[in-house]
């Protein structure tokens, strides 16, 4: 981890809606390091999606637009360079994979035909060669199949086209790849395969992930270091060891605690009360506050910071910060 | 709470699990046997053919020349002359024969043109959006404010009467019809998963555009091609009812149809062949159509 492949500093996106500005992502810094793969977590709709496609220079514009904040990528910053030099960087440098995969592939065209596009956009190389490339790529994922470059998407199966769509994505061997949800839509034991498949792949090219999800178990599967968000901001950061031994944040606590766990007797699930809240109407103070059980009356006023609660492990909240300052205070 | 669980009522096993390499026919295989499975689709592509074919081979079918004239006027079908004569002696088959060049001509010429032009608009619209998508869709607007055959009236006035302004004039009245077709059909190929992934993959506008969204957009433009078709020859034909399209001699069914028009009690036969020939050509591109239509939907697929 001592170079720095991306990094995300107080990013601020909004999107200039009808109803209002929402601040999609507010205020997000994270980084990632040379090789490591880093998951961000959070609910559906809590702005990670969005981020990653911030950083892809995706998002549609209007109504979205990064209002401060940088995205460095290599040490050029991918908010201030234009949308061609944006172009060559995408498929290249920075890859991206989607969680759908049985639409993510265009229908009309032969796997072998989208690979070789893939690396005729960013490279000249004849057709032959390119062909060659796509082959030997596809072996890569674990397609060792002749013929498979001539079938078209609907010929196979949602594993067989995440590996296709990995394989796309790996072509030009970038130095990032983000992942989003790559295995929601899979069966779990296709899921393990992916999975399987994409740290292999993070070992032997040295590619950076940032792998987005919602499911734990696969972050924990997966990822050194994990990024928590919750309604646009980063709650919890930190090493999966950590992580999972000591959550901080109570909404990553209220996370854990939903996975059911074989040994429990309980009978109910339990769920974090409450929703996450409109965008709209982001409540005061932090943003946590109305779901949170061991709210305080700060908590209703005033935003926390994300603090290191100790070396390298970082949260959002006031319980660690006045459990410090009691701490400093009594010796 | 395992002691609440009730016995389960015995069911039947479940088949077992269809094979991972699952025999996918080819898209177009799977194609040709829908069409050939859906009857008024066969029918309609064996009219639209036979009157190809008629088109093609005019000169071998009859041996009159279309604008021969003979003494005979107005003459009963006979063995001489199968659809009999009109007021001028000449013979009905071969003008009818010879119309159907006509017509074909004119709807082949006007489709395409209004297929070309209305797409590149549809698809400028719906994939840039913005001020261009507003400018283009009020155009279409106000085209579809007028009755399209008014319009069609009204550009042939302006450019003078003759078959080719005919046919610029109904190129032009269908020119909306493809236009907001494409433009639906882009904006939600547009939204596409892998519209996305092609951007992130860092394919140009262009690319993307002409290479990922187009060819995806063909399916429906297709069929309304195939029913504008039909349109086109009913406009060309009452255009040329109006004394606004081919002019005579041109042996243009609807001109026929205007000339015909005195004798219908004397002579009913000059109406009734061309008139059977306009409907014939309409009915065997709407039942085309409309097959297309049921093949690529995929809510028929079963």
């Amino acid at each position: 981890m001592t170079q720095t492949v991306l990094e995300i500093a107080e990013l601020q996106l909004h999107f200039f809606t009808d109803r209002g500005v929402v601040k999609a992502v507010d205020g997000v810094s994270l980084e990632v390091g040379r090789g490591e793969v880093v998951g961000l977590v959070g609910e559906s709709g809590c702005g990670k999606s969005v981020t990653s496609l911030a950083i892809m220079g995706l998002i549609p514009q209007p109504p979205g637009e990064v209002v401060a904040g940088s995205i460095q990528f290599e040490g050029v910053d991918l908010t201030k360079i234009s949308q061609k030099e944006l172009r060559k960087i995408r498929g290249d440098q920075v890859a991206m994979i989607f969680q759908e995969p049985m639409t993510s592939l265009n229908p009309l065209f032969t796997v072998g035909n989208q690979l070789m596009e893939v690396v005729r956009i960013h490279r000249k190389v004849s057709k032959s060669e390119a062909r060659k490339q796509a082959l030997k790529m596809l072996q890569q994922v674990g397609i060792s199949r002749e013929g498979i470059l001539d079938d078209y998407p609907h010929q196979l199966s949602g594993g067989m086209r995440q590996r296709v769509m990995i394989a796309m994505a790996m072509m030009l061997n970038p130095k990032l790849l983000i992942a989003d949800e790559p295995t929601t839509a899979l069966d779990v034991t296709i899921q393990a395969q992916i999975l399987d498949l994409m740290k292999n792949l993070n070992k032997e090219f040295g590619t950076s992930i940032l792998f987005i999800t919602h499911d734990l178990g696969v972050v924990a599967e997966m990822c050194d270091r994990i990024v928590v968000m919750y309604a646009g901001q980063v709650v919890e950061q930190t090493d999966r060891f950590r992580l999972f031994r000591n959550p901080k944040h109570p909404y990553t606590q209220g996370l854990m605690n939903s996975i059911p766990k074989i040994e429990d007797k309980r009978e109910r699930l339990y769920s974090i009360p409450g929703q996450v809240p409109n965008p709209h109407q982001m409540p005061k103070g932090c943003r946590f506050a109305p779901r949170c059980e061991y709210v305080m009356d700060i908590c209703r006023v005033n935003s926390p910071d994300l603090l290191a609660v100790e070396e390298g492990h970082l949260s959002r909240c006031f319980l660690h910060q006045e459990v410090k300052e009691v701490a400093a205070t009594s010796t | 709470m395992s002691a609440h669980i009730q016995p389960v009522p015995f069911t039947k096993p479940e088949p077992p699990i269809s094979p991972e390499k699952e025999i996918v026919e080819s898209p177009f295989r799977d194609f040709v046997r829908a069409f050939l499975r859906h009857r008024s689709a066969v029918i309609g592509s064996v009219i639209v053919l036979s009157f190809l074919l008629i088109a093609i081979l005019a000169p071998f079918i009859t041996s009159y020349e279309y604008t021969a004239r003979s003494q005979a006027l107005l003459q009963a079908p006979s063995v001489d002359h199968w659809f009999g004569t009109d007021e001028m002696g000449r013979d009905l088959f071969t003008r009818v024969i010879y119309g159907t060049r006509i017509s074909l001509w004119v709807g082949l010429f006007a489709i395409s043109g209004s297929i070309i032009v209305g797409s590149l608009l549809g698809l400028i619209a719906g994939f840039y959006g913005g001020w261009r998508d507003t400018m283009i869709s009020r155009i279409f607007d106000i085209l579809l404010a007028f009755p399209s055959i008014l319009l069609a009236i009204a550009i042939v006035a302006m450019l003078g009467r003759s078959l080719s302004n005919a046919l610029l004039a109904i190129a032009i009245i269908n020119i909306p019809t493809f236009g907001r077709l494409m433009r639906s059909r882009v904006l939600s190929v547009k939204s596409e998963d892998y519209i996305l992934a092609a951007r992130a993959m860092g394919m140009k506008n262009r690319r993307i555009l002409f290479h990922h969204i187009l060819p995806n957009c063909w399916t429906p433009i297709m069929v309304q091609g195939t029913l504008g078709f039909a349109t086109a020859v009913i406009e060309a034909a009452a255009l040329g009812f109006l004394g606004l399209g081919a002019q005579p001699p041109e042996p243009e069914w609807g001109t026929m149809l205007a000339d015909a028009r005195q004798y219908i009690q004397l002579a009913p036969w000059t109406m009734i062949f061309p008139g059977v020939a306009v409907a014939l050509t309409v009915l065997g591109f709407n039942l085309l159509g409309d097959g297309l239509r049921d093949i690529f939907d995929p809510r028929m697929k079963q």
